[in-house]
């Protein structure tokens, strides 16, 4: 349990850097004694109004944080994350592009802009919109890097591989300390709250889960695993209470299931040597070695 | 653990705890397969609920099967439900006992669904489910032979189909358990691949009646009883995320839409390898284009799943045997 706190760096890293609107101060250099199998991109978008977005991602180091947090990982063969541009044409807009064995973990620039025009739709309070794209995007990160991870290391996964990825995302976000649990996770809780899409007939074929049941399933691991912060989840029935469970023993035995499944699919793949190093650097203050 | 301790000893109460194993076949014996009697000699078959209730003197009992349910027990006894199933899964390797009955659960009238019970390591198929699933699949049969949604089969085959996806899945649960495999997705999606997997194993006759009293189950649900989730408000709404109005909150099942498990079911029978086996279906176009593109991926993913994690807990020998042997009878693979 306390091993699955390396794995929350990087969300502590990408919250640092994309929360922070200050440049940041290189304080602490790159861990760079052993090469890292992750690379990454920033692709170039097309569509002019996404140049701002890739601009943004890149001055804030995002990809090099999370490339440096999976450097704790012993992948067997080089894993591409980038962000890019993942709508073809300018009148059809792609939010995910579904990873490939074998290709690069995509973050679609056009995610990041829809994340941000519906924070800005929903609420006028700046903090509580800083929090809804710090998180959703934290959670967009994980999760399509999840599915790289799921293919280099073999990971054998059981239910449909966009909830597996869902799961290992709001696991890892729980593992960081009560602060960026509430920040990251409340962030994600409301983006998914606020969605008032009504689902019908084919859209269920969807690989997708819709977002209201990705509520449910994120909140459910947020009880179980922070009830000090998330227990009004459960008490106020905002979980109903036959998903929840009595007093949220069935949200506790999802999130022992996930748990069950990182110790033994992901610990064994990690450096134990590089995770403490990982788990005393200054995350908030992270940038890369000149 | 607590509750698990109350569940145990609720369910022990009055349970019979001598499994029936003369009933099965000496070749496809498992001696960590058990049928669970209520009361001596039923065969597994309880005369009564499962669940136990307290009388006015707190006296426990189990409240019997209704007259008009007890043709589905009468069945279910004659086909042998429990004892082939109990043969088909003798290659299972198991570090604990497996227990299987029918019961009438609950009792409830409608409602009440077959379930793993963990505490109990017992998976409890219900006569009110098997009751009410015979009326929707005859209706559909009646009625609804035009909708565009399934490819039609006989009561028998629909039927047949159904119980043996049924068991698979909640097997599923129970290997989950009792082989303590780890479960990254959703353990309900999980339970269904391993259902419809494993009946792809089983060749195209086997694999047909599965998927189609499996995935038109579903299908039931979703096109025909308007089972999925109706609209989310939106925050203008005066009803917004009221669970009473809004279908916001319909979506925290820990199980898919019946929608999703339709289509969930469809997409992994048209894999590559298997898809010939269901041409009926692929031309009928139930499952959109954008879904069926990824169904090899996900039967990849599936296959990579069952070989790493529960293949191990199987007999090679004694799974040849399984899969040579005929289980449905020529009515059930009717068409």
């Amino acid at each position: 349990m306390k091993y699955a706190q390396y794995a929350v760096t990087l969300a502590f890293a990408l919250i640092s850097s994309a929360a922070s609107a200050q440049p940041e101060r290189h304080l602490m250099p790159a861990l760079v004694d052993a090469p890292s199998m992750i690379k990454i991109e920033y692709a170039d978008p097309t569509n002019a109004e996404l140049k701002g977005v890739q601009q943004r991602l890149k001055s804030r180091y995002v990809l090099e944080t999370l490339r440096e947090f999976l450097s704790a990982l012993r992948l067997p063969r080089e894993l591409t994350v980038r962000t890019a541009q993942c709508s073809p044409k300018a009148n059809e807009i792609v939010t995910s592009l579904e990873y490939e064995p074998q290709r690069p973990v995509t973050i679609c620039y056009e995610l990041i802009d829809k994340i941000e025009k519906i924070a800005v739709a929903h609420t006028r309070n700046e903090d509580l919109q800083r929090k809804v794209v710090v998180g959703a995007f934290v959670q967009a990160a994980l999760q399509e890097t999840a599915y790289g991870i799921f293919d280099v290391l073999e990971i054998p996964v059981w239910g449909r591989d966009f909830d597996a990825a869902d799961r290992l995302a709001a696991f890892i976000i729980m593992q960081f300390g009560d602060d960026v649990a509430n920040y990251v996770m409340g962030g994600t809780i409301n983006l998914f709250y606020w969605s008032d899409k009504t689902w019908q007939g084919s859209e269920f074929a969807s690989r997708a889960s819709p977002d209201p049941q990705r509520f449910y399933n994120y909140a459910c691991i947020a009880a179980a695993a922070s009830p000090w912060l998330f227990s009004s989840y459960v008490k106020d029935k905002v979980i109903p209470a036959d998903r929840a469970g009595p007093d949220g023993a069935w949200c506790d035995g999802e999130y022992a299931q996930v748990r069950k499944a990182f110790n033994l699919r992901l610990m064994p793949n990690v450096d134990a040597d590089r995770l403490v190093k990982m788990r005393s650097t200054p995350w908030l203050a992270w940038t890369p070695a000149k | 653990m607590k509750s698990i301790m109350q569940a145990a000893l609720a369910f022990g109460v009055l349970t019979w705890s001598a499994g029936a194993l003369a009933q099965i076949s000496p070749e496809f014996r498992n001696d960590k397969i058990i049928l669970l009697e209520g009361t001596p000699g039923d065969g597994g078959y309880w005369n009564t609920t499962s669940k136990v209730f307290k009388d006015e003197a707190g006296n426990p009992y189990r409240r019997p099967v209704p007259q008009f349910r007890q043709r589905i027990r009468t069945r279910m006894m004659e086909r042998r439900v429990l004892e082939e199933y109990a043969e088909f899964l003798s290659p299972l390797r198991l570090p604990r006992p497996l227990r299987l009955l029918a019961s009438d659960c609950d009792g409830k009238a409608w409602g009440d669904s077959p379930h793993y019970n963990p505490a109990m390591q017992a998976i409890d198929m219900c006569y009110s489910f098997s009751f009410d699933a015979e009326a929707k699949f005859k209706n559909l049969i009646r009625n609804r032979r035009d909708d565009k949604w399934w490819t039609p089969g006989s009561l028998e085959q629909l039927m047949a189909g159904l119980y043996v996806g049924v068991l698979l899945h909640e097997t599923g649960h129970a290997a989950f358990d009792l082989m303590e495999v780890p479960v990254l997705g959703r353990e309900e999606d999980a339970a269904d691949q391993i259902a419809t997997f494993v009946a792809l194993q089983f060749g195209k006759e086997n694999a047909r009646t599965i998927i189609k009293g499996f995935s038109n189950f579903w299908g039931y649900l979703a096109f025909v009883s308007k089972a999925d989730p109706g609209p989310v408000l939106g925050p203008d709404d005066p009803n917004y995320r009221d669970c009473s109005k809004d279908s916001f909150c319909s979506y925290a099942d820990e199980h898919g839409t019946a929608s999703q498990r339709y289509y969930n079911v469809l997409c992994m029978a048209l894999n590559d390898q298997h898809r010939d086996s269901f041409s009926d279906i692929l031309e009928a176009r139930l499952l959109p284009e954008g879904r069926l593109q990824r169904c090899n991926k996900e039967y990849k993913q599936v296959q990579l799943a069952f070989r790493k994690t529960l293949l191990p807990f199987i007999d090679p020998a004694q799974a040849e045997k399984v899969m040579k042997r005929t289980w449905f009878t020529a009515k059930e693979s009717q068409e």
